[in-house]
């Protein structure tokens, strides 16, 4: 997927490609600006104009991102929910908070006014609101970042979707409100088996709730495995650098710092000869400097882009 | 204050990289480089008029009254026999040095009186705030035409007038840029550095406020244009003998009937003036506010 | 909102008052002296000294202020020139200059608003780069002209609508409208003008707002995203602005009904001046201002009733 800027193409993903089980939760992992969000958006077309897709996104049988509008339409919301990263500005400050859950139950489920208001009702129920039916006719701005969240996925789980795609659903909170909305999530899962897409850049919630792992630099694919084997054995040099860089007590190596990875990720412009990470790999070489890296099974179930995989 | 001000070094290549950015993305836009060139071809013809204008304005020939078009009068002749071409190349003097002169003068006294009131408000700020708001109570052309009517009609005075009533609305605008620039981290760095509010002023919040200004001077000097006429229209501005295209209007208007075009090219003078500076302040805006949804 | 509300209405009436002074002050500067312009046409000198008495103009001025305010609160703005009730006749116009004001609104919003929303929605296209264009041109367009030239055009040549004058509603409703079909477009269409880029330039806003996405992944379609969606966020805006467009369209009143030749307030404004009958004007400005106070005042109101923020105050969790 590319943008059309001023200053020339901007080649934000290339070759990204995974697929999703039921009832699985994956995590998206990379730093910002790596292109996680942007691609799940891309799926459902929910880019902005100046942004060019190819590729596939096969849901139910039908190829999302080749479908008529109104296919899209009628899977957006219902059968793939988002929830995203801002809370703040996600809802709309004009509208009450239960009019706007309402709105998607009166659209896709045919509910009549009375019927979605209850349910809406319900919802916040679920999403551990305290007090739902008052809450439920309050503006947006009378609510703490925290509950807005859960609002966005109350609205997202409104329809029973098949999957729920989080992006950086706890980044705009503070620690102790993240731990609540992942508690929910956890819930859900167990409670309503929806299939969860989660974009993160925080390892320490991907090892909390996810049962894959995908991890993304500067628009590709470098490593994917089930999250024990990711933990246990990162092959990535970026993944293992994202590992060290983990505040753990007691795990800093012996001077008691945090390992950073030194350097920052390459501008998107242009396209690409040569393995992204070389410029701050450890292990670069010749070949890693002229040659894109392909992606390779390592053990069952565990592919890396990498010349060189391995553990430190 | 130290000796060594890596401030500077930085402002100035940054100033300089920023200059021929603007200058290049200006140039990428038609219509504003239209309407940069037609607004100075004005203002050149204004200037140049003795030797642009094929006639002297009061030149009457009275054997060729109200004249069509033709090779020797360009757009024909008014109900005195002067040459129409002529007499609107002359008053795109008037007009024209009304529409700048009127907006210099409010900027001049707008900008400071704003700046004192968004940055140092204190007890200035809410004084100048109900002031303006009075000022503005009163449409603009009213305080015009009252104004006109007490100093007594004539270029110079309707100037004045003009640039009285545009300078509410600028000292708004002026205000609300002191006010937010005031609290952006580089003032407040040079002001927890020790430097002078007269050196804050000149070196961080003026530079920064005049894209700003630019672009509401480039789009005043219209308003003004149209205001003069609308006073000459009215009697209130150039009186006769000298013609600004106001004037021209105010003579037309009886006319109507038998020679609309009397009336058509002044007015259109005035209209292709005026949009080529708002297409001129429109592109100016686009491209020195990088903040603007376009 | 209470509070707010209050502090406006304070701000409106500290306004009122000094604009009520410099009204005074004003008129009171101009040249010639106030008991000639007041009635006083022959120089007789204890005519002079009776007119003077009569309207306290020996007093010191503060004492003129007030006894003038006092009597203006009143409603009594005292008589011009023809021994007319200066408020009656200020009563008698207004109607007519409201009724040109809202017919201009009525036409400028009818083509601005949607105008702008087009132009947003499909910005950098074609539709957007035609409207922005019209919307430029309509702006810089001097009205008078277009009176003029639509005089000549409609009136003169093709005696399609009459070219001046005025029928009350009540007599003729459709002569009413055919004498005020051209005036009315003439200030609306620089009311569209200015309508149009506001209302894009805010809808451009809203379209990129977040909340705008979150309803597309609602799967909404897409002409509920923007009609009620964005709309709704843009239409605080707009309206706010509409409401201090008024000032513009009153000052473009005043050459329209000269124009057109409409009785309406402007035109009184210019016979006034022309005059030089000082309670006359002194009345009109005055009115005009209290006018221009009371408008803003109510776009500060209308803002907080529309937008919820200010409505309902925010209550942490």
């Amino acid at each position: 997927m590319r943008f059309e800027t001023d200053d020339g193409t901007v080649q934000a993903v290339d070759a990204l490609s995974f697929t999703l089980d039921e009832h699985e939760v994956l995590a998206v992992v990379g730093e910002s600006g790596c292109g996680k969000s942007v691609s799940l958006m891309s799926l459902l077309r929910l880019l902005p104009p100046s942004a060019h897709v190819s590729g596939r996104a096969q849901f139910d049988g039908h190829d999302l991102l080749t479908a008529p509008a109104s296919r899209v339409r009628r899977v957006r919301g219902r059968e793939i929910a988002f929830v995203f990263q801002e809370p703040m500005t996600s809802l709309n400050p004009s509208f009450r908070v239960g009019r706007q859950i309402a709105e998607v139950l009166r659209r896709h489920l045919g509910l009549t006014r009375r019927a979605a208001e209850r349910r809406a009702v319900e919802l916040l129920e679920l999403v551990r609101i305290p007090a739902p039916d008052r809450r439920v006719n309050e503006y947006p701005h009378q609510l703490s970042g925290g509950m807005r969240q859960r609002v966005m996925i109350a609205m997202a789980l409104a329809c029973d979707p098949k999957v729920l795609v989080a992006d950086e659903p706890t980044t705009a909170l503070d620690v102790t409100i993240q731990a609540g909305i992942l508690d929910l999530m956890r819930d859900i899962r167990e409670r309503l088996g929806t299939s969860i897409v989660l974009i993160t850049h925080n390892l320490g919630v991907v090892a909390d709730i996810a049962d894959r792992v995908l991890v993304m630099y500067a628009g590709r694919k470098v490593e994917e495995a089930p999250v024990k084997d990711l933990f246990r054995g990162p092959q990535h040099p970026y993944t293992v650098g994202l590992m060290g860089a983990i505040p753990r007590p007691g795990g800093a190596d012996h001077q008691g710092r945090l390992r950073e990875i030194p350097g920052r990720v390459p501008s998107l412009v242009g396209p690409w000869e040569a393995c992204a990470f070389a410029e701050r790999c450890p292990r670069a070489d010749e070949k890693t400097r002229s040659e894109v890296p392909p992606l390779r099974e390592v053990e069952r179930g565990h592919t890396v882009a990498c010349f060189h995989p391995g553990p430190e | 204050m130290s000796a060594i001000d890596p401030s500077v070094s930085i402002e100035l290549t940054g100033r300089a990289r920023r200059r021929r950015l603007v200058r290049k993305r200006f140039l990428r836009r038609p219509f504003a480089v239209a309407g940069l060139v037609v607004a100075l071809a004005f203002i050149v013809v204004a200037i140049f008029a003795p030797v642009v204008a094929p006639y002297a304005p009061d030149a009457s020939d009275f054997s060729q009254i109200l004249a069509k078009p033709s090779a020797e009068h360009l757009l024909g002749t008014d109900e005195l026999g002067r040459d129409v071409f002529s007499r609107i190349v002359w008053g795109s003097r008037a007009s024209i040095q009304a529409g700048v002169f009127a907006t210099l003068l409010a900027m001049a006294i707008a900008v400071p009186i704003g700046l004192a009131a968004g940055y140092y408000r204190g007890w200035i700020d809410p004084v100048i705030a109900r002031l303006t708001d009075v000022m503005l109570a009163f449409p603009f052309l009213i305080i015009a035409v009252a104004l006109a009517a007490i100093l007594g009609p004539s270029l110079r005075n309707a100037t004045i007038a003009l640039a009285i009533g545009a300078a509410p609305a600028l000292i708004r605008i002026s205000r609300g840029e002191a006010l937010s620039l005031r609290e952006e981290d580089y003032v407040r760095a040079a002001i927890a550095n020790g430097a002078s509010d007269v050196r804050i002023l000149r070196r961080h919040v003026l530079p920064n406020m005049l894209s700003t200004l630019i672009v509401q001077a480039t789009v005043t000097i219209p308003a003004a244009i149209i205001g003069e006429a609308v006073l000459s229209f009215l009697g209130l501005g150039v009186q006769s003998p000298a013609t600004s295209w106001g004037v021209m209007l105010s003579d037309a208007k009886d006319y109507l009937g038998e020679a609309p075009r009397l009336a058509f090219y002044p007015g259109m003078a005035i209209f292709l003036c005026s949009l080529s500076f708002n297409l001129l302040g429109d592109g100016l805006r686009d491209v020195l506010d990088p903040r603007t949804t376009r | 909102m209470g509070g707010f509300l209050l502090r406006k209405l304070g701000a409106a009436l500290v306004v009122l008052v000094i604009s009520s002074m410099l009204v005074f002050l004003g008129v009171r500067a101009l040249p010639g002296d106030p008991a000639t312009a007041l009635g006083a046409e022959n120089r007789d000198p204890a005519v002079m000294a009776a007119v003077r008495s009569k309207y306290g103009l020996d007093d010191p001025l503060p004492i003129q202020y007030l006894h003038w305010a006092g009597l203006a609160v009143r409603g009594d703005l005292g008589t011009d020139q023809r021994e007319l009730s200066v408020a009656e006749t200020i009563v008698d116009r207004i109607p007519i200059t409201l009724e040109l004001a809202g017919l201009s609104i009525l036409i400028g919003a009818l083509i601005g608003l949607p105008a702008g929303i087009i132009a947003a929605y499909r910005r950098g296209k074609p539709e957007d780069y035609a409207a922005t264009t019209g919307a430029l041109v309509g702006l810089s367009v001097p009205h008078f002209w277009l009176g003029l030239m639509m005089i000549s055009l409609f009136a003169v040549h093709l005696d399609w609508l009459p070219a001046g004058g005025y029928v009350p509603f009540s007599e003729d409703p459709a002569a009413n409208l055919q004498h005020m079909l051209m005036p009315a477009i003439v200030l609306g269409t620089g009311l569209s003008a200015v309508l149009m880029r506001q209302m894009r330039s805010s809808m451009l806003g809203s379209l990129s707002a977040d909340y705008v996405r979150t309803a597309r992944a609602k799967g909404l379609p897409e002409r509920t995203v923007v009609l009620k969606h964005a709309l709704r966020n843009s239409l605080i805006t707009v309206t706010t602005v509409l409401g201090l467009q008024l000032g513009a369209l009153i000052s473009g009143a005043v050459i329209t009904e000269q124009i057109f030749v409409i009785p309406g307030f402007g035109r009184l404004t210019i016979d006034a001046i022309n005059q030089r009958d000082y309670t006359l004007l002194q009345g009109v400005v005055l009115v005009a201002a209290a006018g221009y106070v009371v408008v803003n005042l109510t776009v500060d109101v209308m803002y907080s009733v529309l937008n919820p923020r200010i409505r309902v105050s925010s209550k942490p969790a």
